[in-house]
């Protein structure tokens, strides 16, 4: 027995990481499904599969890519500049991971949340610059309970 | 970090140095560029915290 397995919502998501990288910003279901020359219905029900296996999040009540972790479609306090285009990391480990996505180097200066502290999460040479660290409130196992909160 | 616990009312959680975070993210995000990626199942999570030194109960995943 072997199963049948679509390659379409694997290929839709490299397509939504490689917009975010190209352009900082998460792309429409239309805007694939021209890029893809697929029909937008198709891109559609790969986007529902998307987020039904938490590759990507929904905003609240809508059908708009939120989070493509490390990627936030939104303003957060964790601006990441590379390449000369502006990305948004979900977390201080998100201002990483998008480092550790391009491959090169990244610039992104955060906020302590407790003392206001500036924080340097830039990534050069292939390694952080500061010794600072990160508090993780959520234990692994409940990391999903609250994807915006960990 | 004990003072922005006790405003929030909230636990101690686990204390990570950011070159921690970084070696953890460059196992944990890069391969979603490519198709053929597909999510780590909890043995495989388990095994790249454990490979940055993240380890113990807070770290257990299944």
């Amino acid at each position: 027995m072997f199963a049948i397995i679509s390659r379409m919502p694997a290929l839709t998501r490299v397509a939504i990481y490689r917009h975010l990288i190209a352009t900082g910003r998460a792309p429409s279901v239309g805007e694939i499904a021209e890029q893809l020359g697929r029909d937008v219905t198709e891109v559609e029900r790969d986007y529902t599969e998307l987020a039904e296996s938490r590759v990507i999040t929904f905003a609240p009540s809508t059908r708009s890519i939120w989070m493509a972790h490390p990627f936030s479609a939104r303003p957060t306090p964790y601006r990441v500049e590379s390449g000369g285009i502006s990305y948004w990391a979900n977390c201080a480990w998100d201002a990483l991971g998008i480092a550790a996505m391009l491959g090169r180097d990244t610039r992104c200066v955060c906020r302590c949340p407790d003392c206001a502290d500036s924080i340097d999460l830039s990534v050069s040479g292939g390694a952080v610059r500061s010794d600072a660290v990160i508090h993780f409130v959520v234990p692994a196992w409940r990391f999903w309970e609250n994807v915006a909160y960990t | 970090m004990d003072r922005w616990c006790e405003e929030r009312a909230v636990a101690r959680g686990a204390v990570v140095s950011l070159d921690q975070c970084w070696r953890l993210s460059q196992v944990w995000y890069p391969g979603r560029l490519t198709p053929d990626w597909r999510r780590m199942n909890a043995m495989e999570t388990q095994a790249a915290f454990e490979s940055v030194g993240l380890t113990g109960e807070f770290w257990r995943v299944g």
